[in-house]
């Protein structure tokens, strides 16, 4: 082991951070492990090469650090003093030919919501912290090949290499989130301050998650709660110019409750925004209002276990009303129309149409080392999402009665309640039992064999049928192992999976509701290789095969979508979809430069997708209707991403990331719809260890371009593509001592520098108005 | 405490009651008009034309029931009134009464095609503005003209100041087109 460690000041009974480098080049070294020796903790460096930790325990911590291609660190660090705060670490790895043991690395820093093979990326909670947006899904777009689908500023659904929705599988709390994913205006509903780390792993999961993980899955994993005395706790505060929104988020934790020996948190976090502004004008009813509590209580050790996570999710969002419209010619004439007819002045107030959504949600997961080289897991998990959307149309509500007054009394009796009751209720009910049993059948071989079961329970009222009442149960059994050779990692999985849904389809014509049937089971496969050929480059590659069974919407929806004015009818005969999909990864670094870079391919049988049935329009007596008929086809999603870091100098790194998707109807030779536009990011980080009294100083200049989407048929959609466009964002900060020693990180953003109007080829709102204008967002968190 | 969340949990499963054993559908109560009635007197005499255009089940499931074509004189002028209704309900609501309460927030829209007509309006708001619940047709004098349509849209405005008399708002409550015929 050569390597330098220079201990800078020691300050912390808690905080423990620093940056990991490259000895002879000090080049930052990106996804460094840093583990806490006989624990299973860790955290991994990020792009800058920095780590934290923040609850660690009062004696003295050994931290190993390991890297792909570089000698593992070992570093001790002496308890910590009284009253002392923090302490910064300047890591210096040396580089090294000895590849052999650190394969393992790579399996460490990945996870668990990934085979090691798989193109996975970790974002630590300094990385969300510095990009988080008013959303949960902002902060992944920091991700190459992540993009949003959104439907106003406070609403946005994350998408990977070009699927969204129910192709993706969304885990919170070790719980698949089980919300209304098929709406296109449906964001998932998870707070954006939940103290977390996130992995998002693009590529096929359907091994370890089940079918809906076709395209990726989004893990969303509690932060452990700090093991020493006293209590602690966080509290964040974010301010953004645009809608003027502020949001606080906080929490508490104690190693221990009266003397047990129970690990609690108690989080919460509230937000309120008003209407956000593009660059010429207010877009009026978008505001946001969000209450989020959590409780975590943790009790056992790394032998056995219990952590328990009780969660509530509560918001109201209002759509914008521009985009609100009766019928087909109100849409076009908006669209000729360009901008808003009519805006109002700013205001927090939201009028209907809005939707108020509340996720509640409890997930017990229990854990027993059987062996040294057995472990079971199980995690049972409750779900409850309530969702009411309330439209803004016919509220024409005439007093019954002959007395004048007594008419006017019934008139606003029957307003307040037809303003109250939601065209749409549906109640998610979901209930799951996981099972799984990790082991280590040698020291070359490790896997985890599961089973993993769901039973749900959706009930719908109001006037809108976009899909019934249904039943579905779900079981899925499946089985991953991982063989470490030399300088090789080879991995493979095996699912099957069966889905059972009983639905009660409204026939409105003739108000006949009878029962389907429907249960379809399959298998999933996946294969994949992670290869170190020389130092300092990993290259991976996989194969997978799974399937997905029709949605419920994609059977039986039977009504008109009004942000997009067509009427979606659902096929209760679709069959299953079967994808079958391979993707390469290379990391590649050399004197300090890191290059990323990953490209897939994805061919998916009897893709399930909406088209246009020009023939049979749908009359109503609000105008005629597009027609779109949910029908499958042979689909193929190829693409790729790039990710560049070089230093240029100690202090400062330029980086790229650039991405891209072709999504291809192949039965009629036809671009899919919604299939994000090229982009790229091109940036420069400066960094500095002390600036005055902030710490940790960083300056962070980029610039987002994005491709007009002209890869579509035309007159297909209402509108074309918009144009493209670049959109310049900034941001600086630091660490700061505050009175009573208390650490707080501040950072100034401003996304959209220029105030430069543009549209979104993902944005729903793409139709009627520019996307928001500049917003200059004030974050700032403390801890003790 | 965590036993009280499994409790907890355990009241959501147990009080969801299964909407999948009711074969009914109670959300029936649409606001929305299923029908509209236009009555049509040629000018000077007592002959009276009246078609209707239907959509019981409302929004969704069938195409509408009715749709009955507008056979007209050529080179003459009908007087014509609309009614809308809802005769999902029983007994059936009369929603031109409605509009007509609340004349300054609607505005009815007349759409002639092939120039097989003019149609102008003759009630007005309580603000001076056109209503279009009461109006006239002038017919084209071409004999033998090709069948054409005629579209009538009704509007909700948000407001009396967002009603001027000319414009459409921005989000349509009717609009039914009946098939037109001028001989």
């Amino acid at each position: 082991m050569i390597a330098t460690l220079l201990l800078l000041s020691v300050f912390a009974d808690t905080h423990i951070h620093g940056v990991v480098r490259d000895s002879a080049t000090r080049a930052p070294l990106h996804g460094a492990v840093v583990r806490i020796d006989g624990t299973k903790r860790g955290a991994i460096a990020d792009r800058y090469g920095a780590f934290h930790f923040y609850d660690l325990p009062q004696d003295t911590v050994r931290l190993v650090v390991s890297y792909v291609g570089y000698s593992t660190v070992r570093i001790e660090v002496p308890p910590a003093e009284a009253g002392r705060k923090e302490i910064r670490l300047d890591v210096q790895m040396k580089s090294t030919n000895l590849t052999g043991q650190e394969i393992q690395v790579t399996d460490e820093r990945i996870a668990h919501s990934a085979l090691p093979t798989q193109q996975a990326r970790v974002l630590t909670s300094a990385e969300i912290d510095e990009h988080r947006g008013q959303t949960f899904a902002d902060a992944l777009t920091q991700v190459a090949g992540v993009t949003v689908l959104q439907t106003g500023p406070s609403l946005k659904k994350p998408m990977i290499n070009g699927l969204s929705g129910t192709r993706l599988v969304l885990r919170n709390n070790n719980l698949v989130q089980e919300g209304q994913q098929w709406g296109i205006e449906h964001a998932p509903e998870i707070d954006a301050f939940s103290p977390s780390r996130i992995t998002v792993v693009k590529g096929p999961a359907a091994v370890m998650f089940g079918p809906n993980a076709m395209g990726g899955v989004i893990d969303v994993e509690s932060r452990p709660i700090r093991k020493d005395p006293g209590l602690h706790g966080e509290a964040t505060l974010n301010l953004f110019s645009n809608g003027r929104q502020g949001a606080v988020g906080a929490f508490l934790e104690t190693a221990q409750v009266a003397g047990l020996p129970v690990a609690m948190r108690l989080q919460g976090s509230t937000r309120m925004g008003g209407d956000a502004e593009a660059p010429s004008y207010v877009l009026n009813n978008t505001g946001v209002r969000e209450l989020n509590a959590s409780l975590t209580m943790e009790m056992g050790d790394e032998t056995l276990g219990l952590s328990t996570v009780a969660s509530i999710f509560s918001t109201t969002l209002g759509i914008f009303g521009g985009a609100h419209i009766g019928n087909a010619s109100d849409m076009l004439r908006a669209i000729e129309r360009g901008s808003p007819s009519s805006t109002r002045p700013f205001s927090y107030d939201i009028t209907n149409p809005r939707q108020e959504i509340s996720h509640a949600m409890v997930s017990v997961k229990g854990h027993a080392e059987l062996s040294r080289d057995e472990r079971l897991v199980m995690t049972f998990g409750h779900q409850v999402n309530d969702r009411n959307e309330f439209d803004g149309h016919n509220i024409r509500i005439r007093g019954r009665g002959t007395d004048p007054v007594q008419r006017a009394a019934d008139s606003l009796a029957r307003l307040a309640n037809a303003l109250a009751t939601p065209a749409m209720n549906l109640v998610l009910n979901t209930t799951s039992l996981d099972a799984s049993l990790e082991h280590a059948l040698s020291e070359r071989v490790r896997g985890t064999a599961g089973i993993s079961s769901m039973w749900q329970l959706n009930e719908r009222s109001g006037s809108v049928i976009l899909i019934p009442d249904y039943r579905l149960w779900g079981i899925g059994a499946f089985l991953y192992e991982s063989i470490m050779l030399h300088d090789v990692t080879i991995s493979a999985g095996l699912r099957y999976d069966v889905r059972d849904l009983k639905a009660r389809i409204i026939n409105r014509a003739t108000g006949e509701a009878p029962l389907q049937y429907r249960r379809w089971q399959n298998f999933s496969a996946s294969i994949g290789a992670l290869w170190n050929p020389v130092e300092d480059l990993t290259l991976t590659w996989n194969v997978a095969s799974s399937w997905r069974p029709p949605q419920v919407n994609e059977l039986y929806s039977n009504d008109v979508h009004h942000g997009s004015a067509y009427y979606e009818i659902g096929d209760s005969t679709l069959a299953s979809e079967r994808t079958l999909g391979t993707d390469v990864g290379m990391k590649y670094e050399v004197g300090g430069a890191t290059i990323e870079a990953s490209a897939f391919v994805n061919r998916i049988d009897d893709y399930i997708m909406a088209v246009p049935d020009p023939a049979n329009p749908t009359i109503t007596v609000r105008g005629t209707f597009p027609t779109y008929r949910f029908t499958q086809m042979t689909a193929r999603l190829l693409g790729g991403d790039i990710n560049l870091t070089v230093p240029l100098h100690e202090r400062l790194n330029v980086y790229g990331q650039a991405s891209f998707v072709r999504g291809e109807n192949l039965d009629l030779n036809e671009p899919l719809l919604f299939i994000p536009a090229d982009r790229g990011r091109i940036g420069l980080h400066i960094h500095a260890d002390d600036v005055g009294p902030i710490h940790d100083a960083f300056v962070d200049v980029s610039m987002l371009g994005v491709r007009r989407q002209s890869r579509v048929v035309p007159g297909r959609d209402y509108a074309e593509p918009p144009a493209g466009y670049a959109r310049m964002d900034m941001s600086l900060g630091g660490v700061i001592t505050m009175p009573y020693d208390l650490p707080a990180r501040l950072t100034l953003s401003c996304t959209n520098l220029f105030d430069t109007a543009y549209r979104e080829y993902l944005s729903q709102y793409r139709y009627f108005a520019d996307d928001p204008g500049r917003n200059i967002i004030l974050r700032f968190t403390t801890t003790f | 405490m965590r036993s009280l969340l499994i409790a907890l949990s355990l009241t959501f499963v147990l009080t969801s009651c299964d909407h999948l054993d009711d074969p009914h559908d109670h959300d029936h109560d649409h606001e929305a008009v299923t029908t509209v009635t236009l009555e049509l007197i040629e000018q000077g005499t007592t002959d009276t034309t009246r078609v209707t255009w239907e959509d019981l089940d409302g929004i969704g499931g069938n195409n509408p029931n009715r749709i009955d074509t507008l056979a007209l004189k050529s080179g003459k002028t009908y007087l014509g009134t609309v009614r809308f209704e809802n005769r999902a309900k029983s007994p059936a609501e009369n929603i031109t009464e409605e509009v007509l309460e609340d004349a300054n927030e609607h505005q009815v829209f007349f759409a002639v095609t092939n120039q097989l007509g003019v149609v102008t309006v003759l009630d007005k708001d309580g603000r001076g503005l056109p209503l279009g619940l009461v109006y006239s047709i002038a017919t084209t004098d071409t004999q033998a003209a090709e069948p054409g349509t005629l579209t009538l849209s009704l509007y909700h405005y948000e407001s009396e100041s967002s009603k001027n008399g000319t414009d459409p708002a921005d989000e349509t409550d009717v609009e039914v087109t009946f098939p037109l015929i001028v001989r």
